[in-house]
């Protein structure tokens, strides 16, 4: 690929975890998808200056704040089903609108 | 190999879910119905990028499209990214030629940090056109 750089570079560029990130951001709302987006967009500019330690660091720490973001967001959902179960369709899940 | 098998038993996981949460927010509207809502608008009452985003896919699904970008205009956008990214990571995998992914270009992450933060304090602005990509519905 003409437009990207690890054909030119020896090491390839760590995971960004930009997809997984933006998908934290839109579908979970906690704004932890953010923190791994801003990260995302570190790895690879660190990454363009040649700064591989820099974009490897960055890479980490996109992937912890969009694994935190995951889990909490799926955490949330099973209580939410949890409670279905605890207090019924009509007493919870009916319960707005 | 170990972890070939073991990625493609997590996509089919993802897949999995993905059709299950899809079918849940086909059958009933989030807005009358015991969604979790967002806890950053719960606690700050600013809306954040991802707020209106399961009402939002409840309206595609539905194939209201207006009614899905009243809700969140980002995740109208996105999506369509998404699955082509998607649909060329699997066509990479599955045959020889080799489709450029959406989200691998090397500005990508830049352009998306951009975007997000700016919807993200366009939305919260109570004017018109900024309200426009706030929620429609406030719950």
């Amino acid at each position: 690929m003409a437009d990207s750089l690890s054909e030119f570079t020896q090491d390839p560029m760590p995971k960004n975890w930009l997809v997984e990130s933006i998908l934290v951001t839109v579908l979970c709302c906690l704004p932890l998808g953010i923190v791994g987006i801003v990260f995302a967009s570190q790895v690879q500019s660190k990454y363009a200056a040649g700064d591989f330690t820099g974009a490897k660091n960055a890479s980490d720490q996109a992937g912890k704040f969009t694994k935190i973001g995951f889990f909490l967001g799926l955490g949330v959902i099973a209580l939410y089903i949890i409670a279905i179960f605890a207090f019924g369709v009509a007493g919870f899940w009916q319960s707005r609108g | 190999m170990h972890v070939y098998k073991h990625k493609w038993l997590m996509v089919a996981f993802a897949v999995m879910a993905s059709i299950a949460a899809a079918y849940v927010l086909y059958a009933f509207d989030p807005a009358t119905h015991a969604f979790p809502q967002c806890p950053f608008y719960s606690i700050t009452g600013f809306f954040c990028p991802g707020c209106g985003s399961q009402r939002a896919i409840h309206h595609l699904l539905h194939g209201h499209l207006l009614a899905a970008a009243g809700n969140n205009m980002l995740l109208v956008v996105v999506l369509p990214l998404l699955l082509l990214h998607a649909a060329a990571w699997l066509a990479n995998r599955l045959g020889q030629k080799q489709f450029p992914l959406v989200f691998e270009k090397i500005i990508a992450a830049k352009w998306v940090m951009l975007v997000v933060i700016v919807f993200w304090l366009m939305r919260n602005v109570p004017l018109q056109p900024f309200a426009w990509l706030a929620p429609d519905l406030v719950s």
